[in-house]
Formats: structure tokens, sequence, C-alpha cells
């Protein structure tokens, strides 16, 4: 049942991108497709202020584990990246929330999930912590809690967009080698 | 009622602009439910759940039904039976679920 229910996900989502339906996601696929179905790996974004009034400008990768039980059981969600969040371990990456956990429903799929992480991102529970110091930060001092998690992002280097294509960077050196004034062929 | 009488004696007199030579009718149609698709496999309710329908086509299956719970949310039988098993809920809004309905 997990197999082929992920084998139809993975069929929609090259039908229908997850980044088409929301462009904080960046990608939604199995690591190695042909020989193992039940790994996966998404990317996803706050690329500006308007998506997220603390994460603002970085990108994180998620490891999503799926089980044989899918989707009985929910699969296991962590941040590869790390993340400064009052819901998600510093160490481990490990994320509390609860459609994760007690309130699964096997209505939910793995687009759905990586959206929840995405909201759960600007919506901390302080209440329920699993990282004790970011959640008193959040609640007691919100400018210090935003300078941690931007300071993370610039310590880690995990800025939104930082893994260039390299045709994006061919574009960017044309484009100093142009501001220079030096003439180029353009190929 | 004169004048009736009258068209229809007339018709036959008047040379006919065309005549039909054939008739195509169509039809839409579409499934009289609610939900078409089961959302804890994704295959069509009048289709088998996704691990019958291997064997269906060899088979014919006629045992996987659909099922439906008194908030007349509907799954295939075998997907909805093992859910219940972790939880007494239905998937789609959380309340508890009591069968309400068998079926195709």
């Amino acid at each position: 049942m997990a197999e082929r229910r992920l084998f139809k996900e993975y069929s929609q989502y090259q039908k229908q991108p997850p980044q088409l339906n929301n462009s904080q996601i960046i990608s939604l696929k199995p690591l190695n497709p042909d020989s193992n179905i039940f790994q996966w790996e998404a990317t996803i974004a706050k690329p500006t202020k308007s998506d997220s009034e603390y994460y603002y400008g970085g990108q994180w990768k998620l490891s999503i584990n799926v089980n044989e039980n899918y989707p009985r059981e929910p699969p296991s969600i962590k941040f590869i990246t790390p993340i400064i969040h009052p819901n998600i371990n510093s160490n481990t990456g490990e994320i509390c929330l609860d459609i994760l956990k007690e309130n699964w429903s096997p209505a939910w799929n793995l687009e759905n999930l990586v959206v929840a992480i995405l909201m759960l991102l600007d919506q901390p529970e302080p209440d329920s912590p699993l990282n004790l110091d970011a959640a008193n930060l959040y609640r007691y001092d919100v400018v210090g809690f935003e300078s941690l998690v931007q300071f993370y992002i610039w310590k880690n280097n995990n800025f939104f967009n930082v893994n260039v294509t390299p045709t994006s960077v061919d574009k960017s050196n044309k484009l100093i080698r142009d501001i220079s004034g030096i003439k180029r062929i353009l190929v | 009622m004169e004048e009736d009488r009258m068209d229809i004696d007339d018709a036959p007199k008047s040379k006919q602009k065309f005549e039909v030579k054939k008739w195509t009718a169509v039809a839409f149609w579409s499934w009289d439910i609610q939900i078409e698709n089961c959302a804890i496999c994704r295959n069509h309710l009048m289709e088998p759940c996704i691990e019958c329908q291997p064997n269906s086509i060899a088979n014919g299956n006629d045992e996987c039904i659909a099922a439906w719970g008194n908030c007349n949310h509907a799954f295939h039988l075998h997907c909805i039976k093992r859910w219940l098993k972790t939880r007494n809920a239905c998937p789609l809004d959380n309340t508890e679920w009591t069968y309400q309905k068998f079926g195709k």
C-alpha cells in the first residue's frame, strides 16, 4: 500500500509540481525514485520578509522518511539544515507538530505536511517547546529572536537561492562584466 | 382548429427543404456520489482500492466495496478498516467513525 500510494503521489507531483502551488516550496521529490520511493527530500524557503517575519532570506532542507505503514502512520520529517525554532530540536532537527504525531490523518499527503511545516515556522507554539531557549526568547524578546534566527541563517550560509545553477552563475558573470564596461561576445 | 387542419393538409404539397438522414444523441454523465476518490488510497471509489487493484484485473474483484460513515464521507472498506485500527475517527473530519452503509 505504502509503495503504491507514494508512486501515485510522485506522479501527481510531476504533473502538478508543489512549487507551483506554493512558492515557498523549492522542491519535493524522492532521493532515488528508481531504487527507493520511501526516502524523500524537500527544500523549503522564506524568500522575503513578506514570506516570514523572522525567517526571511532563509532556505532549509528536510528529510522525509516514509515507512511501510504509510498512510496509516505519518512519515518522519526532520530538518537537515540547522534551524532555531521553539518547536524544532536544534541538534536533531526533530519537529514537534501535532499532525506529524497524534493528529495525523491518512487523508494528508507529503505536500500537505511540507505546507504545514512552512506555517509552523511563522506560528511557533512556545508552550510545547523542543528548544526551550528559543521558546523563551520568542516569548520575551521577539527582536532578539529574529536576530538569532537571522544569525543562524548567516552562520550556516543557508540563504535562499544560494545554490545557484550554472546558468544563473553565467548570468551574474555577464552582469558584472557588463557593468565593468568590458565587452563580451554573448554565447 | 380550422387553420391547424389546413396546415396538415398543406404540408405534403410544399417541397421539403431537407430531410434528417442520421440522428446522433449525446449524453453526459457523472458518478452520483459526493467524493469521487478515496482519500486514503487516492483510487476512485468505483474502482478497487490500491491494494486490490493489481488482482482485480485478473479476478474481476467484487469484494472491494466502498463504505460510508455517519459523517457522509466515503472510503474503500479495506482502506477505512485498516485506518480505524489506529484511531476510530474519520480521516477527513476527525469525528468518531460509525458505519452508515456499504456498497458500490
